[in-house]
């Protein structure tokens, strides 16, 4: 298995519903995301590569012992619980690795020209702003903010 | 390869060495282990990440609490991914370095005067009158609401809200200022080569084994020169001179700044992603803690909404109405840099003091009390677990309350002092002009030297002090008696 595999099995439970992008887009997005993470592991210095490859494989094979399959074959619900639980673990080398993974991908995905753009229309649709030109009430957008 | 002088590292320290020594007349060779900055990549885009910064932007610092730490890695160095404010050292420091570690002949007249000298070269600039970008406007609020009188920093870039922060161009990083001053006055600038090891003999450096490409295409080759500056920075000079079997108190004193983020939210659109990172900084003199904005990207803002995530996912929607803001201190503890045996990469380690902890999260309850006042309808702290904060009472009855040091999501990108300047010879490796003791040819110019960390974006101080430094050697007092 592939590590843009793994690193996008990890990163795609994570990823947010905003903005939603059509099929193709989000294929697209996804396939440039795991080469993007691949691509910054392999740039790490081999001290710190190859522990980070080590917990990768952990990471996919530890649910066998809970769910009788790897990581890679369980329900995204599942997979949810599972990262979840890796980021309030105990061992924090669990949370820091998971930690580590989510924030690259939230970085790269919200940061990927597509994501961007599709950000920018949806956010202009519905919070005018000077250069955006006039829309509908910035509170229809504020009442999707966490409570 | 030859050359009279070869400078390792083109960043702050590097590429004003260059300048002063090819103006100078002398034979001067750059080796920068990063690439040229291409323009059409931006300096903080994903691609960027993976090509302009060291381990694309993922280089640790472990200890107690884990700290991301990020520095470039190209032609220009960290000048060319900073955030480029622009600070002369505090007052306070320079009688500290004179005071704790006898550092020579530092007045304030003389880094004053060169201080003059490089604004000239690097202009800093404030944002134009009615051209504030509203990501700073907030904070102005926020400050005067807080009966603090707002003091715009100023930063090595065009002061007019519109122009991006990324844009190719828009920065008077070292790539557009001293380095074209170097070429052109004859230096040589290789991009792409890795120092791996300074051969020495007798207290004498007297050649450099470098690698150009990485993998099967590496090409070895040797440089020789009469004179070395060590100019990569203060976690990969120290890391150079230990792999090289130079390790007396060598990256024994790493000081770091430790950052801590918060997310606001205000009711206004803000869109930082399209303007300059916001200008006010608010120094707290007596705790040694400074606020801040930050580099704001929808990306920047998943990272720091993602320590509680997905609770913070529907944040993302107030995207264009957030800012980034943070709070930092001057570390108070000692960390150290090692390089790891065969492939001399640095392994950098720094434990946040209980004194840190406190002001850090003093620090966050401060910068709530200042984006309240500016209007914010909510603050995402950095801290793991933590709800947003809906007031800045409920922020300081939170913080008030223990936090677990593990529980802080801390950065930083100032390190500094791990082979400091000074006569204090059981703690100074490096004289009080840059000579690297018991070597006469082997000079450091940069962050490394500075005593301790400055409490400041240190950019200033480091070109600073490496221009008195190679201005110093070039008097020919520099050498050895």
């Amino acid at each position: 298995m592939s590590i843009e595999a793994r690193l996008l099995d990890i990163a795609r439970p994570l990823l947010p519903s905003v903005p939603e992008l059509p099929p193709d887009e989000a294929r697209r997005v996804e396939d440039d995301l795991a080469g993007d993470l691949a691509a910054q592991i392999a740039r790490l210095p081999a001290h710190l590569a190859a522990p980070f490859r080590v917990a990768l494989v952990a990471f996919d094979l530890l649910p066998l012992l809970r769910f009788g399959r790897p990581y890679r074959a369980l329900p995204i619900e599942t997979q949810r619980r599972v990262v979840r639980a890796w980021s309030n673990a105990p061992i924090g080398a669990f949370r820091n690795f998971v930690k580590l993974v989510r924030s690259c991908a939230l970085y790269t995905y919200l940061d990927h020209p597509i994501v961007t753009a599709r950000l920018e229309r949806a956010g202009a649709a519905a919070d005018p702003s000077p250069s955006a030109g006039a829309g509908p009430d910035p509170s229809a957008l504020r009442s999707g903010s966490a409570g | 390869m030859r050359a009279e002088i070869a400078i390792i590292g083109s960043g702050a320290g590097g590429a004003i060495t260059a300048a002063t020594l090819a103006e100078a007349g002398r034979d001067v060779l750059v080796l920068e282990e990063g690439p040229p900055v291409d323009p059409g990549v931006g300096t903080n885009t994903p691609e960027a990440m993976r090509t302009l910064y060291r381990n694309a932007g993922l280089s640790p610092i472990f200890g107690r609490v884990p700290i991301a730490f990020v520095e470039g890695r190209c032609v220009g160095g960290s000048t060319e991914v900073n955030s480029s404010f622009w600070h002369r050292p505090p007052r306070g420091a320079l009688e500290r370095w004179r005071d704790s570690f006898g550092v020579r002949d530092l007045g304030h007249a003389e880094i004053d005067r060169l201080l003059d000298e490089i604004e000239q070269t690097v202009r800093p600039t404030v944002t134009r009158p009615g051209e504030l970008p509203p990501s700073s406007a907030v904070f102005r609020r926020g400050l005067e609401g807080v009966d603090t009188e707002p003091i715009e920093t100023p930063r090595l870039q065009g002061g007019d809200a519109s122009g991006s922060q990324f844009a190719p161009g828009a920065k008077r990083s070292m790539s557009r200022t001293y380095l074209p001053r170097a070429e052109a006055a004859g230096a040589r600038i290789e991009s792409g080569c890795r120092v791996r090891r300074i051969h020495h003999r007798d207290g004498r450096a007297t050649s450099l084994s470098v690698e150009r490409g990485r993998g099967r295409d590496r090409q070895p080759f040797e440089v020789h020169a009469e004179t070395f500056f060590v100019c990569g920075g203060a976690i990969q000079t120290p890391a150079l001179l230990r792999a090289s079997g130079i390790r007396e108190r060598i990256g024994d004193s790493l000081r770091i700044q430790p950052m801590l983020k918060a997310a606001a939210e205000f009711d206004e659109v803000l869109d930082a992603h399209r303007s300059v990172m916001p200008v006010y900084q608010l120094h707290e003199a007596e705790s040694s803690v400074f606020l801040g904005g930050s580099v704001f990207t929808p990306g920047f803002l998943g990272m720091a909404l993602s320590d509680r995530w997905p609770e913070n996912e529907s944040l993302l929607r107030a995207w264009r109405r957030m800012g980034l803001y943070y709070a930092a201190c001057r570390g108070s503890a000692k960390g150290s840099v090692r390089a790891f045996p065969g492939t001399g990469d640095a392994i950098v380690r720094y434990s946040v003091s209980r004194e840190d902890r406190q002001n850090l999260v003093g620090g966050l309850a401060r910068l709530c009390d200042v984006l309240f006042a500016g209007g914010a309808r909510c603050v995402v702290p950095g801290i793991r677990g933590r709800a947003p904060f809906r007031s800045a009472t409920e922020a300081h009855r939170v913080l008030e309350s223990r936090i677990a040091p593990g529980d802080l999501n801390l950065s930083t990108v100032h390190v500094s002092s791990s082979c400091p300047m000074g006569e204090v010879e059981a703690t100074c490796p490096v004289d009080s002009h840059g000579r690297l003791r018991g070597f006469e040819n082997v000079r450091v110019g940069d962050a490394s030297v500075i005593p301790d960390a400055p409490g400041v974006n240190p950019q200033g101080t480091v070109m600073a002090l490496a221009l008195r430094n190679v201005r110093h050697f070039l008097s020919g007092a520099g050498s050895p008696s």
